[in-house]
């Protein structure tokens, strides 16, 4: 089976998936020219480059087998990486969470006979020194965990720990751009980690912060109601019913004795809870639809409160996007700036975690001519 | 208006109080903190509680425990406390402070909890006191020292020793005290944090060093480990009472209490359950609806406590347990999910301290 082939089973079963931004054969063969060269790089040489008279023609080596992590939490991460060990035509083992992930197992059953030849998915435990790559998704223990095992000259690729959050520049300060905020803190049910905790919101804008936190608010509601937007659950752990009721405890008394501190909950449930405080330190969210709002007036601020969350930066979320400069975004250690109301659906043709999808996991074959 | 201390203390010991005579003092005392602790008449406010619309104690305010962190939860000007005690915690977090109007109600409690828990029982309580905590010259703010120094004086005629010195837990002389109370078969009860019996188990192992208490002896332990010692189930930490100390399961207890609440919580043997006293109350809370559990659900622990009258009667805590008929099964911190994905929430983002900032004050008015 060559590449356009498996690419054309992958779009069959991803169709059922529209939350995965309904993929196609293109898109996955446009992936592996953008990271790999040439389309059928993986299918036989290409030439890839003349140096000193010789002609370098080159063929992609993908991993003969691929173990891939798969966190619990949310399934579309662990669809992905497997989408990629397919393209690349490795053999994939897939480590199920222990406790179950229903779309994983889902897209697992879709697949064509063709495909489910090459996936072996099970709880582990698995033979790490006997993997051609191994893809964890979970939290920075896990990963840690997983890396004892692997022989150091495996290709590993980790997605640890991470957050994001979102910048609204004062042009933006609208009811629609608070649709968008609620639209990424509510999708996975902030889940992920392109979930923002925050939305930094800057003053002088036809909102004002506070005024922007009740339209988010009010938005998280209609979200709520909407149906629409993908992975909103309302069953919550006793521990994570515990925590958002710490923390709306916490605030609620917070509010009662600071009028610059509000507090916004769905009526009657826990399903999400808005948050809007002048503090300007980074907060981190219990998760669970759980969304500060801060003011600021000059970027540089945020620069300062998010310091101690740098290394863990995923995405910020922006409105408008092209106020937020590349000297910025380097200051702001986010290695992903996108609109907001886009950070849960990013494109295919992207870095994840600053890293390429597949040029990390294939070795070349070169023959100089 | 509130009840006077001496109603308080004549109810703390008063082991018949009647559910009508703890509600109105509830009641009363809500009145009064609604009165002069601002910050709580605020929050009342804010949920639309005014005493005049409380008929139950179920239904007073319970102020989240993270609340002593910010404000000075008092009824009276905090300058004038008799004693501030401080929660402990690691150094980057700032500690909750319960500042009291008078050490009687406290203390009052802290005596009648002992001599219902300990000298109620067939064989009565060893009068010698080994303890495994600072005293209250080295930890002036400690809940737990003071509580101890109390009973010491009221109930240790046979002396007491306190083997946690600068800092450190004193092995040689604790493990020399273990032994003369096991040769001369003097009983005796050690008291003190869960963390420093770790250590003192530790240093047994070392050793080696083990002992056979004699009968009658008994083991008091209480508090979290805090990163103070590595963390051990309680079912291991009681069997090493067994095997290291010759303490059977009968002989040891636990004590759940707290920096911001007067009232404390025993329960006997690794299995025990929590009972309440009269003059407190615990309701365990679902955290999604608000409401009571039923008997055998577990919920968040929320204490109503008759001794807090110069700061909150009702403190929410972050602890869950299991509701029972005559008490409740302390199950302490829950996490908050079993499976995560790579976002991280609050809770794993401990080690990380945002830098402080100033403007978590409260308002005044």
């Amino acid at each position: 089976m060559n590449t356009l082939e498996r690419a054309q089973l992958l779009e069959q079963t991803l169709r059922t998936f529209p939350q995965m931004g309904m993929i196609t054969a293109g898109d996955l063969l446009a992936l592996v020219e953008k990271e790999l060269g040439h389309r059928e790089a993986l299918d036989g040489f290409f030439e890839y480059a003349r140096s000193g008279g010789l002609t370098i023609r080159s063929r992609a080596i993908p991993p003969a087998s691929i173990i891939h992590i798969c966190a619990g939490t949310l399934a579309n991460p662990g669809i992905l990486s497997l989408c990629f060990g397919l393209l690349l035509g490795s053999r994939n083992h897939v480590k199920l969470p222990s406790a179950g992930c229903p779309e994983l197992e889902r897209f697992l059953r879709e697949l064509p006979a063709s495909l489910q030849a090459m996936v072996e998915a099970g709880p582990g435990p698995f033979d790490y020194s006997a993997a051609g790559a191994v893809i964890v998704y979970g939290s920075d223990e896990t990963v840690a965990a997983i890396r004892r095992q692997v022989p150091a000259r495996t290709p590993f690729l980790a997605h640890g720990h991470r957050l994001s959050y979102g910048i609204v520049f004062r042009e933006a300060a609208t009811a629609t751009t608070a649709h968008c905020a609620a639209w990424d803190a509510s999708a996975y049910d902030q889940q992920g980690c392109l979930s923002p905790h925050d939305i930094y919101v800057q003053e002088g804008g036809e909102l004002s912060p506070a005024q922007f936190a009740a339209a988010v608010a009010k938005a998280m509601q209609t979200v709520h109601e909407g149906g629409r937007c993908p992975g909103l659950s309302e069953k919550r752990s006793l521990g994570e019913s515990a925590a958002i009721l710490q923390v709306r405890s916490a605030y609620r008394f917070r509010a009662a004795n600071d009028p610059r501190v509000v507090l916004w909950e769905s009526p009657g449930s826990d399903a999400w809870t808005v948050i809007h405080e002048e503090d300007p330190q980074f907060a981190t969210s219990c998760l669970n639809r759980v969304l500060f709002i801060k003011p600021f007036r000059d970027p540089v601020e945020i620069v300062a409160a998010t310091e101690w969350v740098r290394p863990l930066v995923s995405t910020v979320g922006t409105a408008p996007v092209e106020k937020l400069s590349p000297d910025l975004q380097r200051q702001l250690g986010a290695a992903r700036i996108c609109p907001l109301g886009h950070m849960q659906s990013p494109p295919l043709l992207r870095h994840h975690d600053a890293r390429p999808h597949l040029a990390d996991l294939v070795t070349w074959l070169d023959r100089e001519e | 208006m509130s009840p006077p201390d001496s109603r308080i203390i004549a109810a703390i010991q008063n082991p018949a109080l009647s559910e009508p005579e703890f509600n109105a003092l509830a009641l009363e005392t809500l009145a009064h903190q609604f009165a002069h602790n601002a910050p709580y008449r605020r929050y009342c406010e804010s949920l639309g509680v005014r005493p005049d619309s409380v008929g139950r104690w179920q239904d007073i305010p319970a102020v989240p425990q993270n609340a002593f962190k910010e404000f000075d939860l008092c009824t009276f000007p905090p300058q004038n406390a008799v004693k501030v005690f401080h929660t402990s915690g690691t150094t980057a977090q700032t500690p909750g402070r319960h500042f009291l109007e008078t050490l009687d109600l406290y203390e009052i409690s802290v005596l009648e909890g002992y001599d219902r828990t300990f000298r109620s029982a067939a064989v009565p309580p060893p009068e010698t006191f080994a303890i495994l905590a600072p005293d209250p010259k080295e930890a002036p703010h400690s809940s737990l020292s003071h509580m101890f120094d109390v009973w010491t004086r009221y109930f240790a005629p046979r002396g007491s020793r306190w083997f946690w010195q600068g800092g450190i837990l004193d092995f040689t002389t604790l493990i020399d005290a273990l032994e003369m109370a096991e040769q001369f078969e003097q009983p005796v009860f050690l008291m003190g944090t869960a963390f420093s019996f770790v250590h003192l188990f530790d240093e047994c192992e070392r050793r080696p060093a083990r002992f056979k208490l004699p009968p009658g002896s008994l083991v008091l332990e209480t508090g979290g480990y805090k990163g103070r010692s590595r963390k051990i189930p309680k079912r291991e930490l009681y069997g090493l009472f067994d095997s290291v100390l010759g303490l059977p399961d009968a002989a040891c207890w636990n004590e759940y209490g707290m920096t911001e609440l007067g009232v404390q919580f025993y329960a006997r043997g690794a299995e025990g359950l929590h009972t309440v006293p009269p003059w407190a109350r615990v309701a365990l809370i679902n955290p999604s609806t608000g409401q009571e559990v039923t008997v055998g659900e577990t919920g968040l622990v929320r204490i109503y406590d008759l001794t807090n009258r110069s700061s909150v009667l009702g403190i929410q805590t972050e602890d869950a347990a299991i509701r029972h008929e005559n008490g409740f099964r302390l199950l302490g911190r829950i996490s908050r999910a079993s499976a995560r994905g790579c976002s991280i929430a609050a809770d794993d983002l401990l080690s990380m301290t945002p830098p402080a900032t100033g403007n978590r004050e409260p308002t005044t008015s």
